[in-house]
């Protein structure tokens, strides 16, 4: 027999024994009489003395039956239940997977056991369910051993940022129907009930945290320098230690001193040489992700431009502004070639290129029209109300073309996109007598454009990112191309779109075949998760109980029958209780 | 107030207690007296008109009663002689332990019982002599100060005891009535006391006042007694069979009495406290012989 109860409240009816015993006391205390024939009663005195209370209450038979109603009161109001026959528990254990869990393993584990510790004994059968609250992750354990799934917690690592926990609840709910529980375990009290009936265990408990909360890197005349904000989320003045590791070289520790939350700004040299390499390190605290800071010295591809212009250098000049760009003068070296359009020149269908027309006659007049931009990545958000054309020839439109710009019926900048894998901006209008060059707008296409093209080159760069930041490597994608290589783990080129940093701050690459794509860190500065001091403790284990015991049990098929006890318990005890009494008034009589 | 130190009541008291003792008197008529000239026969000869013996003249003899006819026809002085009429003896006891007053329907039958025996023995004429006795001590109250209600200081002066009145210490007179008005609950034999009541020719009397109370006392549970006599509690647990061995305790108590008196010619007659008080006289008093009617 598996017994439970549903309602553990109603065992503070057994209060109702000591309360009958005092009753029974308080009738029975001593009465004070005088009594002139003492001396016969202590001629019987062994058969009065003076026993112990509870034998003095044997014989009483509204106290016994009092007390039968005490007990029958406390079995009919704990409401007990017994397990069915063919009870399925159906659990699912949602686990959050948010970084700041890392600081709670420890009880969240624990916490699991408290779940799993309200599974009922070996009448019931278990499934067993463990999810992350990452829904794009599978399943961490299906099958139905408590002992099982506690292994399988092992895999559960909570490295994602702030996230949605209902898609990775409706998966739950799906699998264990309406009859079954699902629980999420978090660190934090959710400000609103979770969807899909989940229960909510909370084993967050406001915890002090320091650590790094991004970090930028500049070159300043020719000396890169890394610039890391460190962080106190602590409603308390916090003292840490940092150091700088460089290769096999670590830098002393050095005391940092934050006020409740206040944020430094850390800097410091790249090393010089050929170490490209570093890591920050604060001293550990309950949070251990925030505490490093891994950074790579940044190596931005660097894009050739062969400008082919008539005889004033304006498009040296032009894209000359702009950063990682090399001039050089053959177009076959180029990446890039910047020329203004003469009817004799063809480029390469698989080259880039960006054209300007020839010099328009000054006197002919400006366009008219409004300026309208079409939706695309290259335009977006930029205000061309300001650019002034002159009316000039306009270069027949490709089918492959994609006008960016127009004005009036008129295109403005076109964008034609090669078979070949060419990218050509066209710019329907000269540099010398349009004011495109003073246009914020034009430079921003023109930056946009660039990096476009910078971010498909085949070349190596080094660069930093965030931990789990979506990663764009250019590779080769042509039938002979091998997978790509992040660390050891291989990845598919038709994955490699969906390509991100590690989870965990630290240095890693990004290699196809031999060749090296990427040479990058990512570091952990989620300054949400980081911050611990909401995280609060919360249990709903009482519900699980209650709702387990709901849908596994079964009532007491016999409680009218207690019922119907308890009320003729009632009146025997009224009965003797009264009958006792005139008996008494009888004898007297 | 108790009845006892409320001297209004306890005049009033006698003034019933005449009323009664018209009906119901003490039993003078069953006995011989000795004593001072009265109204009841006494046992030697007297004055009275009851021709009792002849004998010869002895020197000394009152004259006036020689049978000069007698002594015409034989010459020999020979005297007539007459039954004596006397007023008889009565020695009252009132035992006045704690127990006595225990319960006020008891206290008032002790009074009462106490103020018929007075008033009866002052209706016939009789020699009063009242003690009220607590264990070894005792204390002579005079007639005129019971009727005046006013002897509870007297008895209060006594101290209370446990102890059972120790009758032979009395003054009790020969050949006097001796009524003695206590509840008979002490623990010692009544031979030994009784006897004090009929020697040297003593009439013995005993009325016993009884309560309900102590007689069927109902109790069930758990019980503080309280000693009148001492104060003190006694805790005891009363269930049905201990109560039932109690009364049956109490009747074989006053059944050793009853037994010890009737071997001593003692009457014994028990009062009960809770019916009317000529009622309760006249069932055991008549047929004990402690109480005659009138």
């Amino acid at each position: 027999m598996n017994l439970t109860l549903a309602n553990t409240w109603g065992l503070w009816a057994l209060l109702g024994i000591p309360a009958v015993i005092a009753i029974h006391f308080l009738q029975r205390r001593n009465r004070r009489v005088p009594a002139t024939t003492l001396f016969l009663l202590q001629q019987m005195k062994r058969e009065s003395r003076t026993g112990s209370r509870f034998e003095r209450l044997r014989t009483s038979i509204p106290f016994w039956l009092q007390l039968l109603m005490v007990l029958l009161l406390t079995w009919l109001l704990v409401q007990p239940r017994w397990l069915k026959h063919d009870a399925v528990q159906r659990i699912v254990i949602v686990m959050d997977t948010s970084a700041s869990m890392q600081a709670f393993r420890a009880p969240a584990l624990k916490a699991v056991d408290d779940v799993l510790g309200l599974l009922e004994g070996p009448l019931a059968r278990a499934e067993l369910t463990l999810l992350s609250s990452d829904a794009e992750a599978p399943s961490l354990y299906h099958g139905t051993l408590a002992g099982e799934l506690r292994q399988a917690l092992a895999q559960w690592e909570p490295l994602l940022g702030v996230h949605d926990f209902t898609p990775a609840l409706r998966v739950a709910r799906g699998l264990v129907g309406q009859q079954g529980v699902v629980v999420l375990i978090t660190d934090h009290p959710l400000p609103v009930p979770p969807l899909f009936g989940a229960q909510v265990v909370s084993v967050g408990q406001e915890t002090d945290n320091v650590g790094w909360a991004g970090v930028t890197v500049e070159e300043k005349d020719g000396q890169w320098v890394w610039h890391a904000l460190v962080k106190n989320y602590s409603l308390t003045a916090q003292g840490r230690q940092w150091r700088a590791q460089a290769g096999a070289a670590e830098s002393p520790w050095k005391p940092v001193k934050l006020g409740p939350g206040e944020t430094q700004t850390l800097s410091g040299p790249f090393p010089a040489g050929e170490i490209q390499q570093i890591a920050l390190q604060l001293s550990e605290d309950a949070l251990s992700l925030d505490n490093d800071l891994p950074l790579v010295r940044p190596q931005p591809k660097v894009l050739s431009l062969c400008a082919l212009e008539g005889k004033v250098p304006l498009l040296a000049e032009l894209f000359s502004r702009y950063a990682h760009l090399r001039m050089v003068a053959v177009p076959g070296e180029s990446d890039l070639v910047a020329a203004v359009m003469t009817p004799s020149f063809a480029l390469p269908e698989q080259r880039h290129g960006c054209f300007f027309q020839a010099p328009a006659d000054e006197t002919a007049p400006y366009l008219k029209g409004s300026i309208v931009a079409e939706p695309h990545a290259l335009v977006e958000g930029l205000n061309w109300q300001g650019l002034l054309v002159r009316e000039s020839k306009v270069m027949p439109r490709q089918s492959q073309d994609r006008v960016l710009l127009w004005q009036g019926e008129r295109p403005l900048i076109v964008l034609r996109m090669m078979p070949a894998g060419g990218r050509q901006l066209i710019c329907q209008f000269d540099l010398e007598t349009s004011n495109a060059r003073k246009l914020p707008a034009f430079a921003v296409l023109l930056h946009r454009f660039l990096e476009e093209l910078r971010t498909d080159k085949l070349a190596p760069e080094a660069a930093n990112f965030d931990v789990r930041q979506h990663l764009v490597v250019a590779h080769r994608q042509d039938a002979e191309a091998g997978p790509l290589k992040l660390g050891d783990q291989e990845i598919p080129l038709a994955q490699a779109r969906l390509l991100r940093a590690p989870a965990r701050p630290g240095h890693f690459t990004v290699r196809q075949g031999e060749t090296p794509l990427l040479t990058a860190a990512a570091h952990f500065a989620d300054t949400r998760e980081a911050d611990l001091t909401q995280a609060k403790p919360f249990n709903e284990l009482d519900k699980i109980k209650a709702v387990q015991i709901e849908t596994l049990h079964e009532t007491d098929p016999n409680w009218r029958l207690w019922l119907l006890i308890l009320l003729l318990l009632l009146l025997s005890s009224w009965w003797f209780t009264n009958s006792r009494r005139e008996m008494k008034e009888v004898s007297r009589a | 107030m108790t009845l006892l130190e409320d001297a209004g009541a306890l005049r009033t008291l006698h003034v019933r207690a005449r009323g009664w003792a018209r009906v119901l008197k003490l039993p003078f008529r069953q006995q011989r007296w000795r004593g001072h000239a009265g109204e009841f026969l006494g046992s030697g000869t007297g004055s009275s008109l009851d021709f009792q013996d002849h004998r010869l003249y002895l020197p000394g003899d009152d004259p006036r009663q020689i049978n000069w006819q007698a002594y015409a026809r034989t010459g020999t002085y020979s005297m007539k002689l007459y039954r004596e009429e006397v007023r008889p003896l009565v020695d009252v006891i009132l035992d006045v332990s704690a127990s006595m007053f225990a319960f006020a329907a008891k206290e008032q039958r002790a009074l009462e019982l106490f103020a018929y025996t007075i008033e009866s023995a002052l209706q016939s004429g009789a020699t009063l002599r009242c003690y009220a006795i607590a264990g070894a001590q005792h204390q002579l109250l005079e007639p005129e100060v019971i009727l005046s209600g006013q002897w509870h200081s007297r008895v209060s002066a006594l101290i209370p005891t446990q102890e059972t009145p120790v009758l032979n210490r009395l003054p009790l007179r020969a050949g006097a009535m001796r009524v003695f008005i206590s509840d008979l609950l002490f623990a010692t034999e009544p031979e030994s006391m009784l006897a004090c009541l009929s020697t040297r020719s003593g009439r013995g009397i005993v009325f016993a006042p009884q309560a309900q109370e102590e007689a069927d006392p109902g109790w069930d549970g758990n019980y503080e007694f309280i000693d009148p006599e001492t104060g003190l509690p006694h805790e005891h647990r009363v269930e049905a069979a201990l109560l039932q061995s109690y009364e049956s305790a109490y009747r074989r108590h006053f059944e050793l009495w009853k037994a010890a008196a009737q071997k001593h010619g003692i009457a014994l007659a028990r009062v009960s406290a809770e019916a009317d008080f000529q009622k309760a006289l006249q069932l055991e008093g008549l047929s004990s012989g402690a109480v005659e009617t009138a």
